[in-house]
Order: C-alpha cells, then sequence, then structure tokens
C-alpha cells in the first residue's frame, strides 16, 4: 500500500487491481476482466450469473480501473479533496445499502484510493443529505425512489452531467416493475445529460436476458441525430461465472398416507427440518409468507428449545433493527438458521450459510435456482436445497421444477407497457427539476423501452393531466399543478413541490401500523386492517414472540410479552405468486407420465397412493385433456376444473366462465383459484356436456368477453389503487397540513366510481383495465392456454367424493362472484335462506 | 312504487327512498344526510385532479326526490359542504341553478362537523340554519347520532355515512349503503355522490334497510322473536 507510494515508476492500474484480489484470495475470472475491459472502451451491458459469483467486482472494478489509467500517479492523489461525482450505484432495497457500502468500499481502501464513497436513501440523515445537495460523492448509493428525488433538484443536473457510469443491482428485481420503470426514465434524464453515460446491470440468470438489457440501456430513437449517442451496438452481455454445482432434494413425509392433500404451512415437517437443519453449520429457511415464517419460527424453537438465540426471524414487516442483527449473525455464521421470507432474496453474500430449505411451492424454476444460490457461495461450492411441501401434490411441482431447470426452461419477465401514471410522475418530477419542453422530452422518454411505442396522443393526455387535470377542458376547473408558459412546463409552487417530493415512488402499501412494546422498543409493522380488529388481551405471533394487544394509541399498536398460545397471526398483504407457465408446463408433463402409469423420481413415487386414489375416483388428466369434475356439497353445486395454468390464468378463466354460463341463465357463482384449477359453485346444478364446456373455452369475443367478466369482478377498481397513488391522485400526507389531510381521504375505490362517471375517457381508468389484462389475468398466458384446451379432449367426471386434485379448492375460501342476477334477487335468496334456517333451528 | 319503502316507526311514519333521502309526509318534508357539496373542488383546490360532476349528480338526487314527493321543506342533516374550499366558483353556480330551479322549497341545514368552518353562506340561497333538536312533533334532527335531545321520541342524523356487508355461505353482494334504525336513531345513508361509507354492525334490535339497484330492500337477517322493528 503506501511503501508502492515511493515506487519510481508507478504500478500499472491492472496491477494494483490484481493485488486487491490476491489481498482477499480471489484471482480475476475471465468475464469479470471483459466486464473491465467493456467499460473501459466505453460499453454499456449487463452482467447475469447465480449470485456469489463476483458479479460486484466485475462491474465495480471497471471505474476503479479507468480512474486509475487517468491517474496514474499516486503522489497527485488527494484523498481531502475526493473527485466529484462519477459513479452511481442503484440498489432495490434501501436496506441493501450499508452492506453495499462495505463491499464497495473494500476495494477502495486497499488501494488507497481518494474517493468518496457514500449512500443517499430515505434512510439517511437529512444534514447529510443537505450536504450531498451541494457536492455529490465520487460515488454514491442510492435507489430508484432517492435518484428520482434527486432530478427533483436543478442544481445538481451540472454534476450529473459529469457522471461517467451507472451501475443497477439486481435488475431483475426491479424488471418488469413500476419501479423499473421509474429507473429507465431516471436513466434516460441521466444519458440525455451526459450521451456518453455507461449503464451496467446486474442480473440473475433469466429467460428474456435482451429485453432485460434493453431495458436498462434505453433504445434509439428512430431518427437519431445525435451520434455521440452510446449504440446498441455496443452493448454486452456478460454471463458471469457458471460452472455453479446444484444438488435439489426434497424432504418426503414420513407416512406419506396421513399427509395432508391441501394446507400451507406444513408443520407436520418441523421434525424432520429440525433434523435437516442439525447436520449442517448454518440454513436460511425460505417461506412463502411472512405469517408463515412466524409460525415456523415457533415451531422449530418448540422442537429444539434449546436454539433458542441460534435461530433467528427476517421479513420485510420487522424492525430495522431486528433485520440489521439477524444480517450481522448471519455473516458471521453466528446462527443456525434463519427463517425468511423473500426479504433475503437479496443483499450481499452470506458465505456462511450451507442450506437452503424451500417450505413451500417455489412457484417457478429461476426463484429456486436463485434461492438455492444462496448457499455455497464460494464459487467452487456445491448450492444445496432442500424442498418442504406443505401439501402432498406439491411434491409434484419439484419433481416439475427439476425437470425445468434440466431443460434450461427459466422463467422471463415480462415487461410492462407505457405505464401512464409512472410518466405522469415523472413529468412533474421534471417540472419542478428544471422544467421541460415538451418535444424535448418526448424524444427523451421514447429513448426508454417502455415508452418507445408513446404516442402523441397518450403524451398530450399526460400533459393535459399534469397540467389541467385530464383531456376535458372544463371537467377540472380551479386545477393547478405544472404550470405551462408558452412551450415550457415548470413546477413552481412549493407547496405542491413539496408534496410531489414526500409522494415520488411507486411503491403501494397498505396503511401500516408500528407494533411497539409499552417501553417504547418497536417491533415492526403490521397491517392496520388486522391490528384494528384485534381486541385488548388478544395474542399474537410477531417478530417470533407472543405478544398481546394493549391498545391503539396515536396509529402505534402497544403490546407486551404473553404466555400460553397465540389467538392469531398476523396476515400481512402481498402479491401472491403464480406459478410461472415453465412450472405449469412441466407440471402437466408430471401428470401425463403418472396417467401412464410412469412415475420417475422420489418425489412422484412417493405420490403413488394419492394418484391411485386420483385415478380411482376419477381420472389423472394427460397432456392433452382438460379434466372437469362435478360434485354437490353443503355448500352448494360444484365445478371443479383443472387446467393447470397458474393461478392468475386460472382467476382470468373462472370470472370468464362464470360470466358466459351466467349470461345464457340467471344464476350467481362464487369462485376459488389455485395454480392447478378452478371451482365455481352455485346455488343451482349446470348441466355440464363436452360441448358446451368447450364453448366456455373459446377464443371469439375473448377480450369482449374479458373486459365484461371483469367489470363484474371489480379488480380494475382494485388495480386503480395503484395507478391512482402513482399518478398523485392519493397522497400520503401533506407537509403541514394535517387538518387538510382529512378533508382529503377518499379511498381509490370512490376515485374510481367518479372517474367512471364523469370522466370515463381518463386514461389511467384505461391503465387499470390493462394492467389488470396483461399483470393479473396474464391475458396473453390466458389466451394461449385456451388455444390449447380448445385443442384437448375434455373429459367430464362426478367422482363419488372431493378429489385430491379437487380438495385444495374446495377448502380454499371463495373471494370471487359473478351473477346476472339483480342485487334484490339475491338478497331476497339469502332473506330465504335465513328464514329456511330460522324454521329448521325452531323444530 | 318506484322502489321506495314506508315504514312506521314508533308511529312516525316515513318514507325511506332509493335516492338515499327520507320522507315524512306528515311534515311534507323531505331529509337527506351528507350531501357533502363541492367535494371534488376541494380535492382539485389541493392539486388533486377530481372530475366536475358530482355535486350536479347528488342535487339531481334530490331534485328527484323533490319532483315526486313534493315536499314544503327540504332538511339537510349536517356536512352539506365539505370544506371551506368546496365553495368554489363552480360548486356556486350549481347550488345557485338549484335553487332557481326549486324557488319556493324552504331549505334548512343542521350543521355538521365539515359545516362549522364554513362561514355565512350566501344569503340569496335562502338556507336557513337550524339547530340539532326537536323538529316537529317529537321528531328531532341532528347531525352526530351522540346527544339525543331529551324528550323526542326519535332522531334524524346522518354523520355515519353507514353501510353493511352482505354474505351468506353461497353468496356476497358487498357493501350496500343502507338506512340504520339503533337506538331511537335514524341514521341516513350519505347522499353526496363522492362520499364513501363505513361498514357497520348492527345489532339485533336495530333495523336496516340497504339500498340497491334504486330499491330500498329491508336487511336480510334471522328476525329475532322479540323485534320491536316495525316494516313496511
Amino acid at each position: 500500500m503506501m511503501d508502492t507510494v515511493q515506487q519510481a515508476k508507478p504500478e500499472t492500474p491492472s496491477k494494483t487491481v490484481d493485488r486487491f484480489f490476491q489481498s482477499i484470495g480471489w484471482k480475476p475470472f475471465r468475464f469479470q476482466r471483459s466486464t473491465w475491459r467493456a467499460y473501459r472502451d466505453g460499453s454499456s451491458g449487463l452482467v447475469h450469473s447465480a449470485t456469489g459469483t463476483g458479479k460486484t467486482l466485475a462491474v465495480w472494478m471497471g471505474p476503479i480501473l479507468k480512474w486509475l489509467s487517468e491517474n496514474r500517479d499516486r503522489q497527485k492523489w488527494q484523498p481531502k479533496r475526493p473527485p466529484g461525482l462519477r459513479v452511481l450505484w442503484i440498489t432495490p432495497l434501501r436496506a441493501l445499502a450499508g452492506d453495499t457500502e462495505a463491499s464497495l468500499r473494500q476495494p477502495l481502501d486497499h488501494i488507497g484510493l481518494p474517493w468518496k464513497l457514500e449512500s443517499r436513501t430515505g434512510d439517511s440523515k437529512a444534514s447529510a443529505k443537505a450536504r450531498q445537495l451541494k457536492r455529490l460523492p465520487t460515488a454514491l448509493i442510492t435507489t430508484p425512489e432517492s435518484l428520482s428525488l434527486m432530478l427533483t433538484h436543478e442544481k445538481l443536473l451540472e454534476q450529473f452531467k459529469q457522471l461517467e457510469g451507472v451501475i443497477v443491482d439486481e435488475w431483475h428485481e426491479l424488471l418488469g416493475t413500476k419501479r423499473g420503470i421509474q429507473t429507465e426514465l431516471a436513466l434516460s434524464r441521466l444519458k440525455k445529460l451526459n450521451p456518453k453515460l455507461r449503464i451496467w446491470g446486474l442480473s440473475a440468470t433469466l429467460g428474456n436476458l435482451e429485453q432485460a438489457k434493453q431495458a436498462l440501456v434505453g433504445v434509439e430513437p428512430a431518427n437519431s441525430d445525435n451520434d455521440n449517442a452510446v449504440g446498441t451496438d455496443s452493448v454486452r452481455i456478460i454471463e458471469g461465472y457458471r460452472k455453479k454445482r446444484l444438488h435439489l432434494e426434497s424432504i418426503i413425509p414420513e407416512r406419506m398416507e396421513s399427509f395432508p392433500w391441501s394446507g400451507h404451512i406444513g408443520i407436520r415437517m418441523v421434525p424432520q427440518v429440525a433434523e435437516k437443519i442439525e447436520s449442517v453449520n448454518s440454513t436460511l429457511v425460505f417461506a412463502n409468507t411472512r405469517s408463515q415464517t412466524e409460525i415456523w419460527y415457533q415451531q422449530l424453537l418448540k422442537q429444539r428449545p434449546d436454539w433458542a438465540g441460534r435461530i433467528a426471524l427476517h421479513h420485510g414487516s420487522l424492525d430495522t433493527s431486528v433485520r440489521q442483527w439477524v444480517e450481522k449473525g448471519l455473516r458471521e455464521g453466528a446462527l443456525r438458521a434463519v427463517v425468511c421470507t423473500s426479504s433475503l432474496d437479496l443483499g450481499v453474500d452470506y458465505t456462511a450459510v450451507d442450506l437452503v430449505i424451500q417450505i413451500g411451492s417455489p412457484k417457478g424454476a429461476a426463484r429456486l435456482l436463485q434461492r438455492a444460490g444462496r448457499s455455497g457461495h464460494q464459487p467452487e461450492a456445491t448450492s444445496q436445497l432442500a424442498f418442504v411441501p406443505t401439501n402432498a401434490i406439491e411434491l409434484m411441482e419439484l419433481a416439475a421444477a427439476q425437470d425445468a431447470i434440466r431443460a434450461g426452461h427459466l422463467e422471463a419477465r415480462p415487461l410492462l407497457r407505457k405505464p401512464l401514471d409512472v410518466l405522469a410522475q415523472h413529468l412533474v418530477t421534471i417540472a419542478i427539476g428544471g422544467g421541460f419542453h415538451s418535444d424535448e422530452l418526448l424524444r427523451e422518454v421514447r429513448t426508454t423501452q417502455a415508452y418507445e411505442s408513446l404516442t402523441d396522443i397518450e403524451w398530450q393526455w399526460v400533459l393535459d393531466f399534469v397540467v389541467r387535470g385530464g383531456s376535458s377542458l372544463d371537467a377540472y376547473p380551479e386545477f393547478k399543478r405544472v404550470e405551462r408558459t408558452g412551450d415550457f412546463y415548470h413546477l413552481t409552487q412549493r407547496r405542491i413541490q413539496t408534496s410531489h417530493r414526500m409522494n415520488i415512488g411507486t411503491i403501494v402499501s397498505d396503511a401500516a401500523m408500528h407494533v411497539k412494546y409499552m417501553k417504547g422498543k418497536t417491533l415492526g409493522t403490521a397491517e392496520e386492517s388486522f391490528l384494528s380488529k384485534l381486541k385488548p388481551g388478544e395474542k399474537f405471533l410477531f417478530a417470533g414472540r407472543l405478544v398481546e394487544m394493549v391498545c391503539v394509541r396515536d396509529n402505534v399498536a402497544y403490546v407486551k410479552r404473553s404466555k400460553g398460545t397465540p389467538d392469531t397471526v398476523p396476515r400481512w398483504m402481498g402479491g401472491r405468486m403464480p406459478l410461472s407457465s415453465e412450472l405449469s408446463e412441466a407440471l402437466r408433463h408430471k401428470l401425463h407420465e403418472a396417467s401412464q402409469q410412469k412415475l420417475t423420481g422420489r418425489e412422484m413415487k412417493a405420490l403413488k397412493g394419492l394418484l391411485d386414489i386420483q385415478q380411482k375416483w376419477s381420472i389423472i388428466p394427460q397432456a392433452n385433456q382438460l379434466l372437469i369434475e362435478q360434485i354437490k356439497t353443503r355448500t352448494g353445486f360444484q365445478i371443479f376444473l383443472f387446467p393447470f395454468e397458474g393461478r392468475l390464468v386460472h382467476e382470468g378463466l373462472a370470472a370468464l366462465i362464470a360470466y358466459r354460463i351466467s349470461r345464457d341463465r340467471k344464476t350467481t357463482f362464487s369462485m376459488a383459484c389455485n395454480d392447478y384449477g378452478v371451482v365455481l359453485q352455485s346455488p343451482e346444478k349446470t348441466e355440464i356436456d363436452p360441448d358446451t364446456a368447450r364453448s366456455w373455452f373459446s377464443t371469439d369475443d375473448l377480450m369482449a368477453d374479458i373486459l365484461e367478466s371483469m367489470n363484474c369482478t371489480e379488480m380494475a377498481k382494485r388495480q386503480f389503487r395503484q395507478v391512482a397513488r402513482i399518478a398523485g391522485l392519493i397522497q400520503q400526507g401533506l407537509p403541514g397540513a394535517r387538518k387538510n389531510a382529512r378533508q382529503l381521504q377518499a379511498s381509490s375505490n370512490l376515485f374510481f366510481d367518479v372517474f367512471c362517471q364523469y370522466d370515463p375517457d381518463n386514461l389511467l381508468l384505461e391503465q387499470s383495465r390493462r394492467e389488470v389484462l396483461d399483470q393479473q389475468l396474464e391475458a396473453t398466458r390466458m389466451h394461449s392456454a385456451m388455444e390449447r384446451i380448445n385443442q384437448s379432449q375434455i373429459m367430464i367426471k362426478e367422482p363419488p367424493r372431493v378429489t385430491p386434485l379437487a380438495f385444495p379448492l374446495l377448502v380454499d375460501k371463495l373471494r370471487e362472484r359473478v351473477s346476472s342476477e339483480t342485487l334484490a334477487d339475491r338478497i331476497a335468496r339469502m332473506q330465504m335462506q335465513l328464514e329456511a334456517a330460522a324454521a329448521e333451528t325452531e323444530k | 312504487m318506484n322502489g321506495a319503502v314506508k315504514i312506521s316507526l314508533l308511529n312516525y311514519e316515513l318514507e325511506l327512498l332509493p335516492e338515499k333521502g327520507i320522507y315524512w309526509n306528515q311534515q311534507h318534508t323531505l331529509f337527506v344526510a351528507d350531501t357533502h357539496f363541492g367535494k371534488e373542488a376541494t380535492f382539485r383546490f389541493h392539486h388533486v385532479p377530481v372530475p366536475e360532476g358530482s355535486t350536479t349528480g347528488t342535487l339531481r338526487s334530490i331534485g328527484t326526490m323533490v319532483e315526486r314527493t313534493d315536499p314544503k321543506t327540504l332538511v339537510i342533516l349536517g356536512d352539506m359542504f365539505h370544506a371551506k374550499s368546496s365553495l368554489s366558483k363552480t360548486t356556486c353556480e350549481q347550488l345557485q341553478a338549484f335553487r332557481q330551479h326549486h324557488p319556493t322549497l324552504q331549505i334548512k341545514l343542521v350543521p355538521g362537523n365539515h359545516d362549522r368552518p364554513l362561514g355565512t353562506l350566501p344569503t340569496d340561497w335562502e338556507i336557513e340554519i337550524i339547530p340539532a333538536g326537536e323538529f316537529a312533533d317529537g321528531l328531532a334532527v341532528g347531525h352526530e347520532p351522540d346527544n339525543f335531545p331529551s324528550g323526542a321520541a326519535l332522531m334524524l342524523c346522518g354523520h355515519l355515512h353507514p353501510a353493511v356487508h352482505l354474505k351468506s355461505v353461497i353468496d356476497q353482494p358487498g357493501r350496500l349503503p343502507c338506512f340504520w334504525w339503533h337506538k331511537k336513531r335514524l341514521i341516513l345513508p350519505a347522499i353526496g355522490d363522492f362520499t364513501g361509507c363505513s361498514t357497520i354492525r348492527p345489532t339485533r334490535d336495530d333495523g336496516v334497510w340497504v339500498v340497491a339497484d334504486g330499491n330500498v330492500i329491508s336487511y336480510p337477517r334471522r328476525k329475532s322473536p322479540k323485534s320491536k322493528r316495525a316494516s313496511s
């Protein structure tokens, strides 16, 4: 280090970097060197590989090497006067900023680089932020939200012009989300400020890397007059170290015949899982929901009381300090096991972890691979993953996932199409941060992949929306946001500026309440809707403890430690992921094999008994068959359909089929869906023959029918909540105006109704409907599923009892409803039933 | 008869209208609650783009009821306007138009919590401010259901924006605004077009009538044998 300063001839930059690698006991991989070269040559690109294979250093050393080659003379380095802004590092999670900072600092310190490295996120101190507004550090770690916020400060634009490179970490997490689009828009702005900007992304391996790359670096405008711009041909996709070995296995229940057919907690497996955890040093236990982690943590402690303090819990609703403690324990190898949700999917590498346990369906092959990669972190080590089924049929999913991984069928991350809510937010951001000319900004926005095909009409609508509220001239009197002077758009009113800054972002969370001990320690957050229903004294599991509700005051739920058994476990809302189409297809294939008496793999062999029952009572559907089962139960007449296309497609199908049946006959359907199929319940029997059933899957008038059935299920209304929030209709708190905040409360449902009635052409409504089609119903996937089913043989069965495939659907709660009856009819029927029930009890 | 329901509560004959108002024939009076006029203007004033239309929509509902029942008096049971900023030029014009269309109608307002910061209303609207308390013949009016006037037999009020969640094993029509008869109070659903509602949990002794698809319908549930509820 310092001794080299005295050398007559300065060391070459690559030697300096090699020496750093030696110090950590590594040698640069070939992919790392090619990334450095590409960066040096001014290229942008995407580096993808499994976690823990040196991606961070691959992109981070590029800017360092470049600076070193420009500043070879160490004598001239001035640690007290660090260079101005050069590199921006975007991380998807602000909780990761600290860890990222530590790992980026390592080479800086070793080399003795006079760079200043800092973070700027929602967690940063106000004083640090104010200082940064004057002068940004050499390298800044930030989040998409904080980056957008910085764009509202006009005085930062000069500094952004000097920016040399932007690195987006965990790009696969942002891709296909509105946060990703927010990032694309911010990048387009930075690229405008410096056309030679290098943009690099780090990503897990995906099925659509080419699209992922394009979304990151943007697209060339059709008639570009800017020769300096980075051409798309100089954009690289670099694959990281790939010879990572993987060992996948399932933990098969000891007594398969008594293992339940449905459920999603799987606590029967606790003893076997505890044994597995015991066999290694450090384990990550992934569960699919936060409440599941709470339950599993308790159950593991009950099974092995001596593990108290040596196992921990980690999920997104826990207090930051708790999470940080757990992460530290993981890094140091001090914890035997951590039960977590996807909250630990991201983040720096935990080298100590040598086993990953996945509880319940992984939903996708890529996700399973990614999680497995959390163990065996040295590039040469083997990743170990054990899968724990929570019900019998889930074993099939792992069998299917193994097939998909073996065949290399990894999921693609579907992209979003030009969401106007995010664009509206961006326009206001830019209007505050220096203003814009319409044509210029439109050209800039169209360089993003998301808005490449934005039409002039859509652009004009968004402009109108931020200027006068909507396209209609007289529907929004007295409304003001962005001001227009000729062709120049800007926003100068301080109050609006402040409230916009407070509302930047695309993450929409439910109203959350802090959960605190009486003495003041914060445990975390839970949804208001859950906490407000608890009575004082009611006990619930939270943050791995049993606590009881004391009172709710000032939007804080106060609790104290409690003993006994919990009355409830908090439920946190969260997107429930559908089974991917790759995995669904593999699953249908597995069933097809089973229908041919071919059971391959331990998982399928373990399912023999259950599959025999299915075959006996009904059939096991072949890949070219659609199974329909009809049965009467206590609550009504049930129709089960098994397309095996993933939950979202099934939700759409359920609404569509219910709509199509109820169009011909006045009735009301209640529906439930899972990844395997659909159940439709009605008060009367529906007669089905193969021709009728086939007509339900007809693709004629499909879009019109979907839209019609969707109105019934009000999905668009729910989606509108997010759209309204991002577009600035629903604001989260206005500065210094507590009283006004109450006047401005209106639910998104109410907004939706008012818009439908008084401004039906509002494109935000249109967007919500489209988002429902694209994301919630996966309309494209639905269409191809229906075409597939149209070619299938339709098998209608009336089994004597509810079959193993149908059982999980039956016990699922019925959610959606489609009805062609009037409300009055439905209420009258409810009344009749109640009276009948009353007469029954009086007898 | 146009989806309305006639009920008799403690010998008061009242008509529950599907436009969410109550007509009391004996006094030729129409009651509505929580109009929240100009709420959309308040949102726009705070830079949230909500389109015009809900105030005129609400006025149209009231107009429909006025035409059908031909009352002498219209009583607004509080929260006539949403906030001070609701009295925008546009809102005022809309109310002016309503006034001109019904020049002989007496309009009375029992001020609600949202009305307090408003100051005085334009005098040419001829709106008489009346206090909460007995209105006529032992029937009291108020905004908030609290403070039941002593000596009154029954009180009409608003404020809560009541709705019930309809749900049974086989069907779930969802949340519907309702009239709620609870402890000698008859609480009206909010008539304002741009207002939300809050779900109530009626007890066995309560009466509930939901407003659905242009009909007022008695809330379906098991009748308790001792129910004092009178129904149509």
